[in-house]
């Protein structure tokens, strides 16, 4: 043998496991703390005890870098699993990372250790969730997607909603209940999908892809009952989220809980707290769009009736006007014409008055270039032959002359 | 102009110009007559028109109040 460094004693396979588990149990007397990530839990079916592998990834890589068997026994179940819901609100699962309370152990029979789980400490979980959760909503907010869904434009009438939750759960027949209160006609189009558990994901995903495909529904909504007290953590799912935010379809949900809110909600259309109060959300909205054309028939109707009325009195003040105006025309016209006449008679008069004048004016000075007016004055005319005299050489002595005057003639004899 | 083809709206403008008209005294004495004749006539044909759209919208409005709300 190569290396002489060796026991004498031969060991049984059982001796050698036993010593294991003794030298392990040496090692850690107490419990001791162990961080991880569950996997393998959900494929396990009701076994006694619990079994499943905590993990550790490359948080870079997310590639696993190491691995151990972890085991809860029968008679902790109840207590440990009850504990961790009270204080978390979230079940064990897969990809949950858990700090557990544990103790190191062999099976002797299978030579394998494990870890045997003693208590596991809620707040570390809460702590990763909300981590995990802050982180979604970071990478969604950059990614401009948080409200993509909310910038579409949801229907007036919605009435062909795409239905996505699990048949025959309480929130289906709440929703379904819920609508057909309202007496309003609903067209559902349902898909069945996990609203608990592992398959949450795959299937949420599956349906909202088929909505988006197909494009027939108005609206599509996921609902879930079961209140405060079912595990939330489901709905903090980006993928969820991604696939929401790029629906052409408004995405309304009834996730079933009345404190917090998830993911999901935050990226959807509009978030209600419970099923029948998303399907309230449907009859409401169509319930708004019926009043709002009641409200606008009867607008519409006492409108056009004032519009009629008003015409009509336009109407009448025309119909006024016109009698009025047609009266004044002919008045006015009248009044002219008497106003024309006087004006003519005045004119008639002055003109008469003027001719009057002139005439007078005319006389008077042809009056007084008539030579009888001139004898009358004292002047007097002399005529030898018939000739007037003008000028003292135009006589003779002796000539015989007669001289008018204004009330006869004087005949005489020129005798110097 | 044929009346039946005559909108409202063209028989009131016809209406308010035959007014203009009047007032501005934009006319012959001799048509006024005529003129207020067929402003009368305009004045008729408008209010058969009104009274038919009255009584039209209040048969509607009887109608679509008498349908079941849902």
């Amino acid at each position: 043998m190569e290396n002489n460094n060796y026991r004498e004693k031969t060991y049984t396979i059982l001796e050698l496991n036993t010593e294991i588990k003794q030298v392990l149990w040496d090692s850690f007397p107490e419990l001791i703390w162990v961080r991880g990530e569950i996997t393998g839990f959900d494929k396990q079916k009701g076994s006694k005890n619990i079994f499943f592998q905590l993990q550790e990834k490359n948080p870079d890589k997310d590639q696993i870098i190491s691995k151990i068997t972890a085991t809860i026994f029968n008679s902790d179940i109840k207590r440990i699993l009850q504990k961790f819901k009270q204080g978390s609100d979230v079940e064990l699962r897969d990809g949950l990372e858990v700090r557990v309370l544990c103790r190191i152990d062999v099976y002797p029979p299978w030579g394998e250790y494990k870890v045997v789980i003693k208590d596991i400490d809620p707040e570390f979980t809460l702590g990763k969730l909300a981590q995990t959760r802050a982180m979604i909503i970071k990478n969604l907010k950059e990614r401009g997607l948080l409200d993509k869904n909310r910038q579409l434009v949801l229907s007036l009438v919605p009435q062909c909603i795409g239905l996505i939750t699990q048949k025959g759960k309480e929130g289906y027949t709440d929703f379904i209940s819920g609508l057909k209160k309202s007496r309003i006609y609903f067209k559902i189009r349902f898909y069945n999908a996990s609203v608990q558990g592992e398959k949450v994901e795959s299937e949420i995903c599956e349906a909202l892809d088929y909505f988006n495909q197909q494009q027939n529904v108005d609206a599509v909504v996921i609902v879930r009952g079961g209140g405060s007290k079912t595990d939330l953590s489901w709905f903090d799912n980006k993928k969820i989220a991604e696939k929401i935010a790029f629906m052409q379809t408004p995405v309304i949900t009834g996730i079933g809980h009345r404190t917090d809110f998830t993911i999901t909600d935050m990226v959807a259309f509009s978030f209600q707290q419970t099923p029948s109060i998303a399907a309230t959300f449907f009859i409401e909205r169509i319930n708004e769009f019926l009043d709002g054309i009641d409200s606008l028939s009867i607008e519409i109707a006492h409108n056009s009736q004032n519009f009629t009325k008003l015409e009509l009195q336009n109407l009448i003040e025309i119909k006024k006007q016109i009698n009025r105006e047609s009266t004044l025309f002919l008045e006015r016209d009248k009044k002219e014409l008497e106003e024309n006449r006087k004006n003519l008679l005045f004119y008639y008069k002055e003109f008469f008055k003027n001719i009057r004048e002139t005439i007078k004016q005319y006389s008077l000075r042809i009056d007084s270039s008539d030579p009888i007016n001139i004898i009358r004055l004292g002047f007097s005319v002399s005529k030898v032959s018939g000739k007037t005299i003008k000028s003292i050489k135009e006589i003779k002595t002796g000539q015989n002359m007669v001289t008018t005057v204004s009330d006869g003639e004087i005949k005489s004899i020129i005798n110097q | 102009m044929s009346e039946k083809q005559i909108s409202y709206n063209e028989a009131y403008e016809e209406l308010q110009t035959i007014l203009e008209d009047i007032k501005e005294r934009n006319i012959d004495v001799d048509k006024l007559a005529a003129k207020v004749k067929r402003a009368r006539e305009l004045i008729n044909l408008c209010e058969e028109r009104i009274k038919k759209a009255e009584m039209e919208i209040e048969e509607i409005i009887k109608s679509s109040s008498e349908k079941p709300k849902n």
